[in-house]
Formats: C-alpha cells, sequence, structure tokens
C-alpha cells in the first residue's frame, strides 16, 4: 500500500465505504451498540481512515526504500517528482505534514521542501521511525476520537432543542455542506471553492495534466517491492 | 403561465390590485444554484407601486406610538421626583405591612369593607390631582419593585397570592398601566427595521463535484478533523435562532418528599462542607417550608454516585431525569483547569525545573492542541466532555423548563486565551433572550483574590440583585493573583477551587427566590415521580450528598 499513488476522492471514497461495511460487521457481532455514522464506525473499530492509513503505509515504506532500496529507484522518484505535480513525492510530502500535526514534538524537519536532512535519518534509523509513525497513528485515532465526541455532543443537543420545536437559521445539520470548501487542486492561486460553484467555472482555469508520460515510477516500486529480498520489504497490494 | 397557455389568474389578480409593472426576470440567487427542486423556492415576485405590506405595518404603529405619546407623554411630576417616589413607595410599604398585620390580628379573614386596594387608593388619593399620572406611575413601579420584595417576607403563600391579584386588579384600571404597549410598539418597530435576511438554501445543495474534476484527481489532503475544528467553530457562529416554542413550566415532582418537590441537581459541586450552596438551599427549605430535594454530584461526595464521567451509569440516569423533565434546577461549576489562563504564564525560576503545565487549548482550537502529549489530550478531552454535559443540561432546562446557572472564570483578557465563553455553542445559547452571561468578581464575596468569575443563568432576571444581597459591601480589592505556586510548591489556583461561603449563599439565594417566584406567579407544573428505581436512585444520592465531608479530598 506504500506504493500506492495517491488515490482520488472518488477512490478512498470507495475503499473507506467497503471498509466500513467489514467493520459494522465485525462491531455487530459484539454487544456494544454500532454507531451510524462511517467516522464513528472507524474509530469505535480502532481503524484508520483509508486516507490516514495509506500514510501511515507510505511513511513506512518511504523510510525503507530509502533505507534499503536502490539507487536508480531513489533517482526516478526524484525526476518523477520534478515532471508530475502528482507524483509519488508530493504525497509523501502530504503524509509528513500529517505526520508533523499529530507527532507529540513538531519537528520541523518534516516541512521542510528539501528532504535531504529527512533521508539522512531515516538511513540511520535504527527503529525508532516505525514506533513514532505507529505512534503518530493511534494519536490521530484518539484525536479524531475527540473530535467526534464534541461533534456528538453538538448534535446531541441541537437535536433536543429542536424536538423541542426551537428552530435555528442556517440550520446546523446543513451548515457543513453549504459552506464546505475544497482546495482545487488545478488552480494555481490556491483559492478555495465553496460546492455551489460549478466545475466548469473552475476548469478553463485549470492548466493540462501532463503525467501521462511518466507511468513508470509506480510500477518500479511495486517491482522493486516484489522481487527485494531486503529485510522487512514487502509486496504492497495494488 | 399555466402550462395549457390559458391566461395567468394570479397575474391578471396582481395587476387588477396596483401591480403595474412590466415583467422583470429575477435571478436564481448564488447560494441556491445546484439544487434539485428549485420550483420549489418562494417567489419574491415584481415590486408594487405601492407601500409594501412592511411599510404599511410601519406607518400604523408609528401612528399608534405617537398617539399614545400624546396621551400619556405630558405630565407633571414633582420637582425633586426621585425623593418624592420614594417617601410614597415607603409609604405604600408601610400600610400593606400594617394592613397584613391587620389581617393577622383579625383572625385572618379578608374583609371586604377594609380591602389593601382601598388603603393604597388612599394614599394615592392624597396626593395632589396636578401630579395624579406621576402617583400612578410610581405605584406602578414600586409594584413591580419594591412589593415583591414585601410579600417574599410573608411566608403566607395564599396571602402573597392575594396581595399580587389585588396589584394587577388596580392597575389594570389605570391607563397609566397600558404605556407599556409603548415599548412593545418600540420592540416590533425595531424588529421591522432591521434588514430582511438574506435568502438561504433550504435544502442541501448538492455538491458540484459528484461527477466533475475534482473527485478524479489524487486526494492529497489527509482530512483531520482535529485541524478543522477552528473552521467547524467559526462556521457555527453563524447560526441563530429561527424561532422558539411557550416557555416551558419549572417541574415540582411527586412522591419523593412528603409535598412536592423542586429537585436541585449541583454538579461538580466538590466535597460536601458547611456553608456550600447544598447547605444554604437546605436552611432556605426549612425557613420557607419549600420542599427542595438537593443532589449533590461529585466523585469527592461519592466514587460511584457522583461520578459524571459521560460513559458512567450515574451520568445516564442523570440524563434520563432530565429528559424526562424532573429537574427544577442546575448549577454547574465544571472544572475549568484545561481552559485555565494561567496555564499561558511562564513557570517562575524556582520550579523551572519541573514540569509545568501548558496550554491545552487556545480560543481557535478550543477543543484541543496539536503536540501535546497522551495524557494531556485525555485531560482536554475530559474537560470538553464535561463542559458540553454542562450545556447539555441548559440545553433540557430550555426544553423542559428550569433554572440554570453555571460558573466558569470570566472571558481572558487575552484573545487567544481560550473560555468556554467563547465557544459558538455557547455563544449560540447566550443570544436566547432568557440566558444572560454575568460577570462578577469573587472578592466582594470573600475570596482572597480578585478572581474574575462569569455566571451564566437561564430564567433568573433578578439574578445579580439576589446575588448580591450576599455581597460584603465592605471588602477591600485584593491585590494578589491566583498564578503560579505557593512557598509549599502548591499551586495558588488550587484553594480557589470552592466558592467562598457568601458567593455560595448569593448563588443559593438566587436559585430560592427564583423559585419562590415561580412558585407565586403560578409558572411550575406538577408532574409524576419518576420509576422507582430512579426514585431510590434520587433519594440514595441525596442522602450521601447530606453528609458533611470536610475532610474528603478530591
Amino acid at each position: 500500500m506504500g506504493s500506492w499513488h495517491t488515490p482520488t476522492g472518488r477512490q478512498i471514497g470507495r475503499i473507506k465505504t467497503a471498509v466500513v461495511r467489514m467493520a459494522k460487521k465485525i462491531l455487530a457481532a459484539g454487544k456494544a451498540p454500532v454507531p451510524t455514522s462511517a467516522a464513528n464506525i472507524l474509530t469505535a473499530a480502532e481503524i484508520l481512515e483509508p486516507r490516514a492509513r495509506l500514510a501511515v503505509e507510505r511513511l513506512l515504506y518511504a523510510q525503507r526504500l530509502f533505507h534499503h532500496g536502490p539507487a536508480f529507484v531513489q533517482l526516478n522518484l526524484h525526476v518523477e517528482h520534478d515532471h508530475n505535480p502528482h507524483s509519488w513525492l508530493t504525497g509523501l510530502k502530504h503524509d509528513l505534514r500529517w505526520l508533523h500535526g499529530v507527532d507529540v514534538q513538531a519537528d520541523p524537519i518534516l516541512l521542510g521542501e528539501d528532504l535531504t536532512d529527512l533521508i539522512d535519518q531515516w538511513q540511520r534509523d535504527q527503529g525508532g521511525w516505525k514506533r513514532r509513525v505507529r505512534r503518530a497513528a493511534r494519536r490521530h485515532i484518539f484525536q479524531e476520537t475527540i473530535i467526534q465526541e464534541v461533534h456528538r455532543w453538538h448534535s446531541d443537543i441541537f437535536s433536543l432543542l429542536r424536538a423541542a420545536h426551537y428552530t435555528f437559521t442556517p440550520d446546523p445539520a446543513l451548515l457543513r455542506l453549504q459552506t464546505q470548501e475544497y482546495q482545487c487542486p488545478f488552480d494555481p492561486t490556491g483559492s478555495p471553492h465553496t460546492p455551489t460553484e460549478s466545475p466548469w467555472d473552475i476548469l478553463p482555469r485549470t492548466p493540462p495534466i501532463g503525467f501521462s508520460h511518466m507511468p513508470c515510477v509506480p510500477d518500479l516500486l511495486v517491482v522493486y517491492a516484489e522481487t527485494t529480498t531486503a529485510p522487512g520489504i514487502h509486496a504492497p497490494g495494488r | 403561465m399555466p402550462r395549457d397557455g390559458s391566461p395567468n389568474p394570479c397575474f391578471a389578480y396582481l395587476q387588477g390590485i396596483g401591480y403595474a409593472v412590466s415583467y422583470a426576470p429575477e435571478a436564481i440567487p448564488k447560494v441556491m444554484r445546484g439544487q434539485s427542486r428549485l420550483d420549489a423556492l418562494p417567489a419574491e415576485g415584481p415590486h408594487g407601486v405601492f407601500p409594501s405590506a412592511l411599510q404599511k405595518m410601519r406607518r400604523d404603529l408609528l401612528h399608534e406610538k405617537r398617539c399614545l405619546e400624546e396621551r400619556y407623554g405630558d405630565y407633571q411630576q414633582p420637582d425633586d421626583p426621585v425623593q418624592a417616589g420614594s417617601r410614597v413607595g415607603d409609604l405604600l410599604s408601610a400600610v400593606t405591612t400594617r394592613w397584613y398585620e391587620d389581617f393577622c390580628d383579625g383572625g385572618r379573614h379578608l374583609r371586604v369593607d377594609d380591602r389593601l386596594q382601598d388603603r393604597w387608593i388612599d394614599i394615592l388619593g392624597r396626593i395632589p390631582i396636578d401630579f395624579e399620572s406621576w402617583a400612578i406611575r410610581t405605584f406602578i413601579l414600586w409594584g413591580k419593585h419594591i412589593m415583591p420584595d414585601i410579600v417574599a417576607e410573608l411566608l403566607d403563600g395564599e396571602i402573597e397570592y392575594h396581595i399580587d391579584q389585588e396589584f394587577a386588579d388596580l392597575i389594570y384600571e389605570f391607563d397609566e398601566y397600558h404605556i407599556e404597549q409603548l415599548w412593545k410598539l418600540d420592540q416590533r418597530l425595531r424588529l421591522l427595521d432591521q434588514p430582511a435576511p438574506l435568502p438561504t438554501a433550504h435544502r442541501p445543495v448538492r455538491p458540484p463535484q459528484c461527477n466533475a474534476q475534482p473527485r478524479t484527481v489524487p486526494h492529497h489532503e489527509v482530512p483531520r478533523l482535529f485541524e478543522g475544528q477552528a473552521q467547524w467553530q467559526e462556521d457555527l457562529m453563524a447560526v441563530q435562532w429561527e424561532d422558539m416554542p411557550p416557555d416551558a413550566l419549572t417541574p415540582m415532582v411527586q412522591d419523593l418528599e412528603l409535598r412536592p418537590s423542586f429537585v436541585i441537581v449541583h454538579l461538580f459541586s466538590g466535597r460536601r462542607r458547611e456553608c456550600d450552596i447544598h447547605h444554604w438551599l437546605e436552611a432556605w427549605s426549612r425557613r420557607t417550608n419549600i420542599a427542595l430535594t438537593i443532589i449533590s454530584m461529585d466523585t469527592a461526595i461519592s466514587p460511584v454516585l457522583g461520578n459524571l464521567d459521560c460513559r458512567a451509569e450515574s451520568w445516564a440516569t442523570l440524563s434520563s431525569l432530565y429528559l424526562q423533565g424532573k429537574i427544577a434546577a442546575t448549577i454547574s461549576g465544571h472544572p475549568c483547569e484545561t481552559f485555565s489562563s494561567a496555564r499561558w504564564h511562564p513557570p517562575p525560576d524556582e520550579v523551572a525545573s519541573r514540569k509545568w503545565p501548558r496550554p491545552l487549548r487556545t480560543a481557535m482550537q478550543l477543543f484541543g492542541l496539536d503536540h501535546r502529549t497522551w495524557r494531556e489530550l485525555q485531560q482536554t478531552r475530559t474537560g470538553s466532555a464535561f463542559f458540553l454535559q454542562t450545556l447539555w443540561c441548559l440545553a433540557c432546562h430550555l426544553a423542559y423548563g428550569g433554572l440554570f446557572v453555571e460558573e466558569h472564570p470570566g472571558i481572558p483578557i487575552k484573545e487567544h486565551h481560550p473560555s468556554v465563553w467563547k465557544s459558538a455553542l455557547s455563544r449560540l445559547f447566550r443570544r436566547h433572550p432568557d440566558i444572560a452571561l454575568h460577570e462578577i468578581a469573587q472578592w466582594r464575596f470573600g475570596a482572597t483574590t480578585v478572581k474574575p468569575t462569569g455566571l451564566m443563568s437561564l430564567r433568573m432576571p433578578f439574578f445579580l440583585r439576589d446575588l448580591y444581597l450576599h455581597a460584603d459591601a465592605h471588602a477591600i480589592r485584593p491585590t494578589s493573583q491566583a498564578i503560579g505556586v505557593d512557598r509549599n510548591g502548591e499551586f495558588r489556583t488550587a484553594c480557589h477551587k470552592e466558592y467562598p461561603k457568601r458567593l455560595s449563599a448569593g448563588i443559593a439565594c438566587a436559585i430560592a427566590h427564583q423559585l419562590q417566584r415561580n412558585l407565586r406567579a403560578r409558572t411550575v407544573v406538577h408532574t409524576a415521580g419518576p420509576a422507582p428505581p430512579l426514585a431510590q436512585w434520587i433519594k440514595d444520592i441525596a442522602r450521601d450528598s447530606a453528609v458533611i465531608r470536610s475532610q474528603a479530598s478530591y
């Protein structure tokens, strides 16, 4: 999984649906009541949300790759990153930013554009990175649980008031949907768009996607993972 | 236009009544684009050439207001109206007390030939006729502000009701009583002057990225609710109350005591001690003969029954009582340690080597900060849960009736320091007309530091007046602050966890007096007792919390 390119929003959604369905069946076998929302099911089952799980796997895989991996794969990764806006390294940098946020100590190395120091650290690593990432994953689940509990209390309070015929404007239940913003990956200005904006308003501003000529690096990573005998490297699923 | 092409009767009718305008296309507001059922949107229609209904209503209200002002605005008052009004008030108080004494001496029989109204009229009649209107206004003000205190001291429910009735009957006869309409007219005019709300989508807007590009590109950002909490709170700030049901009555529960009683819950009460809120409420109950069932909940009182962890059985039981509408009043002083501004103070030199509490929240990241240890995160989680449990209780009181007081440190001076009062939900509650946040300083009630404190109350219009009855008028403002550690290495905030005696008395007095007012105004509702297991639980916990445990520790 660590060798994957970052899946699209739709793919992440599909994976999440499948994982939630599975977790729901497992939880239903127990005595505790099964939560209703997907996010609550995942935290109740102490399973990472797919995008966070991918970040964990990719961070572990990156350390192994830069520690034990062949030089040509590492070089190709950098070449791919220079030519492709959605390269494997781009995804890795987002994962590092996530790790920086979740980690117990703020580590500025994780946010640097230049990965040299981090790669040096990986190559000297004696198992501390794995522990750190695993701990960050547990911390992520805990932090999400905290906020989900807060959301649940808010939801309970609003339901209680709504049942007593209090009404609100705008309705808190629709609030997040109406004001949700997403970062348009094609927009060079980086300005957020609201869902009410038509996609056709955005598309003319986007530059052409030019990474069709660079399909080789993920395949190289997979081939490397499947053929290597280095300790700690496992064949990733596709 | 009807689909069969026939003339549009609505359009014809509108033209007939004066909408002499040509066709004008109206664009869909931007926020409503993407809705699947545009035909259900309310249509505003073209603007007519005559005054709108709102303008007509405004004109009528202004006219009515002008008439009332002309009728009642011009009246004569003495040279020193405050002093004279005070003298009239004293006379009215004296005749009321005298009448009550005569009533008691006369075998407590209401006599037709000696009505209290007559005695009041006798006083008002002696004032020169030029000042008649002023005298009546003074009488109305006396009845609203002074008479309730006199009535409260009589300790006789029947006669309290009689005096209220006499006053209500009398003032209704006076024209001056109807001046209150002016205030109502002002309020309606203010509402009319407010700009019309912008149109908002009344059903979920379909996200446009369903079948479009953004969902087919890599999803690089790792979503974190913890990181997005500031944005979420900011969004929540936009929520406003739209409509409210009629006010619920204060519940009075049967079968718990010999007579119907008010159930009062004190959450996070700390250990039971002399002169705490529980003590003052009990004393008031004995004095006034109004039955109270007081529940003080804290682990310092009972580790099991007083456990307010949201996963504990005792909380589940208590919440079921709230949902059944059995609780008449709640006082909550949930722990403030994770919200404390003292955490932002740098450690003093003598404890520099020791672990020093770090800020766990900011005003924006109110439910937790990044880069905190597991233990700190757990502390934050518990603190947030206690705060939200308190707000949940407030929501229950809004829905099912009753009074509520929440105590927490005042709003910090520094903008980035966290406080429960800065949360979106707390701000929303404070926009409710019956909820008010009062900021007091505890040194006036005997604290050794200034200690600014916020007190949020529900349905308690006389809260501050009742509270300050117990303030120390001769207190001197202290200069020390409860920040850092003392000589023994203890945190200076530790000794301020418990309320000073006067503050406890003030809060208890505010609750008790308001319950008494509700009882007198007949705004209480008698409810059946809870199911036997719940009733037994209440009795058990009330028995536990009745025992003084001054030596207990947290």
